[in-house]
């Protein structure tokens, strides 16, 4: 209980309310813009996070992160562009509703249920993560070397189309992660005399560049493109969600649950959440056939299931060091940076953080209601904010944010770097998540495995013996003959598409 | 630009080769037998193995008959190339100017270069090219306490 005293004490203060309060109206504008996504808020955001205490930091970013997976319902209704991937999977839809008139409707429920779902994905968070914790407490390098490799094995299985691709850019991250002083024996290692590179490549430039710079890149060549405009205007919001909540409360739990488990596999994050839950919605509905015809009910499910994930992915984060998503991939990268070295002994150290943390998300979901209503009704001057204009701004946000990082021009190389690179590998079809996530893991995994190893004088047999490791080497094994398969088969299906 | 996967499998191998043999190049741990060589050469491993899998996959596309080089629709159209190098362009100048000439002129140039580049009206390109210079200096230089290189301005400033 005092605990909780102290946490509420950390989080109701002037600067955490304000921080709460600006990065959530930051939040809903980048999720509402096309083209620009809750991980780049949170990419853009963190320079300005470096700045401030952990909980004043945390709250910056989950209150931007979200309303930014809501606010992208916005365009997506509106326009039938979703404003960030986690709405793609309903944007159809939903803009199939707005053409039978069913606008307010819509955006109504999209915002009821993105916050009811946001809840549900905390309450997870709330209950599992301490107990999870618990158990994590008796885990030693053995343990967390095989969650690490299951973590980040996942995190390709789930999260990439093409395996063998989502491998190169992870080993790339983890190569990456190799540079400067070498967690075990304190060797530096590929730094070539440079000074700069002796602590490492410096993580948030790294990932403004691949999350942030190699975006603008992509939309460059389009954005010439005409504003978008629309004309209508929006009623009342709030009509008729009591039905639809009477309705279709068991999409909301399922798809809630759903969304919470998905966002706490490692690598899978809302927006698999939400074309999961759509499909299972469909695939359960007494009336599948009025799917794609503007047709409420696997929204229902889609919308709860991506603002649940955002909790949900924060529990392997905070529990294990082990990031559900992009997003807490950069968190994590945070934590660290805070000293906060996430993992079981946080919620025994510093268990008040963990519970401002908890505090946070619920007054995030809560101000979601306000905020999101003020957002659909403004959406027409969002939406009609030029890109020409916006991208410049944010590109400077970017060089600035990483200058400000190491105080010089290197980090500004660095994350020009990797723009260039991540823009490159995407355009032929690697996705860049991995890289980040094996800088953030690379060293967990590299300082686990390398304990072990010379715990065990190389012997292979400690790494499964203790009960859980084992049962985690068995599953990881699993998951590697699973994506094996997955490789020989697709394979088979696409004759090697360059 | 999407080249053929052999010829991405072929860089990524290489670069798993290159990371074996500069890790070998390092020193051993006294007394142990793992040193920091290890975990490196494992992912060179890893690299040289998923990049001969690509080698493997652009060879069967290419004689499928795919090309070694696909051109997306955007890149026929000088305009939009450029775009993208404008872009790296602003970055590169003020990663070079910055320092010498200081963050007010450099970055007011690089917001007005490229909102006009982007067709934003002159006038309008002025405006908000000196509301965000002032903007980014206020919020970063004076909230933050950021550095922000002063150049040609460091005695008046």
């Amino acid at each position: 209980m005092d605990v909780i005293l102290t946490a509420l004490g950390l989080v109701f203060q002037a600067d955490v309310l304000l921080t709460i309060l600006l990065s959530s109206m930051f939040g809903i504008f980048v999720g509402a813009m096309p083209g620009l996504t809750a991980t780049m808020a949170t990419a853009l955001l963190v320079p300005v996070t470096f700045f401030m205490p952990p909980v004043q930091a945390l709250s910056a970013i989950v209150s931007a992160t979200t309303m930014a997976i809501f606010a992208g319902d916005i365009p997506g209704t509106l326009l039938r562009i979703p404003g960030t991937p986690a709405s793609a999977a309903y944007a159809d839809e939903s803009y199939m509703m707005a053409k039978k008139g069913e606008t307010e409707l819509n955006l109504g429920v999209n915002l009821v249920f993105s916050v009811l779902g946001g809840l549900v994905g905390v309450a997870a968070l709330i209950f599992m993560a301490p107990s999870l914790a618990e158990l994590a407490i008796n885990f030693s390098s053995y343990e967390y070397f095989w969650l690490a490799l299951l973590g980040l094995t996942c995190a390709i299985l789930i999260a990439t189309e093409d395996a063998l691709k989502g491998f190169i850019a992870l080993l790339l991250g983890l190569a990456i992660g190799t540079i400067g002083i070498d967690p075990a024996a304190g060797v530096p290692r590929f730094t070539y005399g440079n000074v700069d590179l002796l602590s490492g490549v410096s993580f948030i430039p790294v990932m403004i560049g691949v999350f942030a710079v190699s975006e603008l890149l992509r939309n460059a060549p389009t954005i010439n493109n005409a504003a978008h405009t629309f004309a209508q205007s929006i009623g009342n919001i709030f009509t008729g969600i009591a039905d639809v909540f009477r309705r279709y409360w068991v999409n909301f739990l399922r798809g809630s649950i759903l969304g919470t488990v998905i966002g706490a596999l490692p690598g899978a994050g809302a927006d698999i959440a939400a074309w999961v839950s759509y499909a299972v919605s469909k695939r359960a509905s007494k009336e599948p056939e009025k799917f794609g015809t503007g047709h409420i009910e696997g929204i229902v499910d889609a919308t709860s299931a991506n603002n649940s994930a955002l909790g949900g992915a924060w529990i392997p984060a905070l529990v294990f060091g082990i990031p559900g998503d992009s997003i807490t991939a950069i968190v994590i990268g945070v934590l660290y940076m805070k000293n906060m070295n996430p993992g079981p002994s946080v919620f025994l150290q510093n268990p008040q953080f963990i519970y401002a943390v908890f505090i946070v998300f619920i007054i995030a979901n809560l101000l979601m209601l306000p905020i999101g209503w003020v957002a659909i009704k403004s959406a027409k001057r969002i939406l009609s904010v030029p890109r020409n204009v916006l991208s410049p701004i944010i590109l400077m946000f970017c060089i600035v944010g990483s200058f400000a990082i190491t105080n010089s021009d290197y980090a500004i190389l660095i994350m020009l770097i990797g723009g260039v690179v991540g823009w490159i590998l995407e355009e032929n079809g690697f996705p860049v998540a991995p890289i980040i996530l094996g800088l953030v893991l690379g060293e967990m995994l590299e300082q686990t495995f390398m304990t072990s190893m010379i715990k065990s004088d190389g012997s292979i047999l400690p790494f499964v013996s203790r009960p859980i490791a084992g049962i985690l080497a068995a599953l990881t094994l699993v998951v590697w003959v699973g994506m094996a398969w997955r490789m020989i088969t697709d394979r088979k299906a696409l004759p090697g598409a360059a | 630009m999407r080249v053929n996967d052999a010829v991405s499998g072929l860089v990524f191998a290489a670069l798993g080769g290159a990371l074996i043999q500069q890790a070998s190049r390092l020193p051993g741990f006294p007394g142990q037998k793992y040193g920091p060589d290890l975990f490196p050469k494992i992912l060179g491993i890893g690299l040289i193995l998923c990049g001969v899998g690509l080698i493997v996959r652009g060879a069967k596309a290419l004689t499928a008959g795919a090309p070694l080089l696909v051109h997306q629709e955007w890149m026929k159209e000088t305009r939009a190339v450029l775009n993208v190098f404008a872009f790296i362009g602003a970055i590169v100048f003020y990663l070079v100017l910055s320092e010498p000439i200081g963050f007010i002129p450099v970055a007011f140039a690089v917001f007005l270069g490229l909102f006009l580049w982007f067709k934003v009206s002159p006038p309008r390109a002025v405006v908000v090219a000196v509301l965000a210079t002032a903007g980014f200096h206020w919020f970063f230089g004076s909230l933050f306490r950021i550095p922000l290189p002063r150049g040609v301005l460091t005695t008046i400033l």
